[in-house]
């Protein structure tokens, strides 16, 4: 019981000492936390349909039936914007990993690969990953004008049982 | 025989600096970047919006003040408990976070987002934690300094 009211007090002590440290820092603006930004509410959403930084005037989204249908044409490049650990783990079939936070380690590699006429779609994890996006407008800015977002990525594509090469069956 | 090692007040000390020093370097960085600490948590997807910077603001220094003084030894009992609560807190989050399908950086040592967690990973090392809280728990004196 002891040990609970201790406990309490500490927290309490802690709370107070937050609180008045953080407010004296929002006076002096050494970075501290206004307490009323507004968040949205995102509990109840299982997945977002949209990408948070999308710009309907920049970026072209295609959904799980447009890319599946490009990855049939066979014409279009896939491009995982994820870390090459998690391609290693399993990525779309064919698809060419160009991590997007190591965007120039890895350019060289994949840039040849690609031809501005065709289409390009780029994914990552899907749910809230938006690496998909920023590499499909850095491609765009690139002169690749077909660079496609698949915002749905691994996740949806996996969901739907789609084709992938995942280690254990080696094939790519 | 082992709980006669584990008993030992230098083995408890061992544990109490462990646990204490991971906890103020966990709340340190969110201290400094508590903006970006309340981004992790929106992320998360479990807090009313409301709540999110109040957390953000006094969490950081709960971690700091207990991990604090169970090193120095001052309220070592009390201290640990809220320590233990915590980390059986953020694994029933972390848990269900990741039952959810979330993708999240947990947020537990750096406020980056850049970097998605493994969410198992940071389970296991949470357990861990616990096992040493749990160890003060059992074999720590009030008058331990």
């Amino acid at each position: 019981m002891k040990n609970l009211k201790d406990a309490a007090l500490i927290a309490i002590l802690a709370v107070v000492i937050g609180f008045g440290i953080n407010t004296v820092r929002n006076m002096a603006s050494l970075g501290g936390l206004p307490l009323h930004t507004p968040w949205p509410d995102n509990r109840k959403k299982a997945e977002l349909e949209f990408p948070p930084s999308y710009d309907p005037a920049a970026d072209t989204l295609v959904g799980l039936e447009e890319a599946y249908s490009l990855f049939l044409s066979g014409s279009a490049i896939f491009i995982d914007a994820r870390e090459q650990q998690e391609y290693d783990e399993g990525h779309i079939k064919g698809a060419l990993n160009l991590p997007f936070e190591l965007w120039d380690d890895y350019w060289a590699g994949v840039g040849p690969s690609l031809d501005p006429q065709k289409e390009i779609v780029v994914y990552c994890g899907g749910l809230d990953c938006e690496l998909s996006l920023f590499a499909a407008r850095q491609l765009k800015s690139l002169g690749y004008a077909k660079a496609y977002t698949f915002f749905g990525g691994w996740q949806k594509w996996g969901d739907a049982g789609l084709p992938t090469s995942i280690p254990e069956n080696g094939d790519d | 025989m082992i709980s006669d090692f584990l008993r030992k007040p230098p083995i408890v000390l061992v544990s109490r600096i462990i646990l204490g020093a991971l906890f103020i370097y966990a709340g340190i960085d969110k201290i400094i970047h508590p903006l970006a600490f309340a981004q992790v948590i929106h992320h998360y997807r479990a807090a009313p919006p409301g709540l999110i910077n109040y957390v953000a603001v006094a969490m950081p220094w709960i971690e700091l003040l207990s991990g604090f003084l169970l090193i120095v030894g001052c309220k070592v009992r009390g201290s640990n408990l809220l320590i233990g609560a915590m980390l059986v807190f953020f694994i029933i989050l972390l848990s269900i976070t990741a039952a959810r399908g979330i993708n999240v950086s947990c947020g537990c040592f750096s406020t980056s987002t850049a970097v998605k967690s493994n969410l198992v990973l940071r389970i296991i090392e949470d357990i861990g934690m616990l096992i040493l809280s749990l160890h003060i728990f059992r074999f720590a004196k009030e008058k331990t300094v």
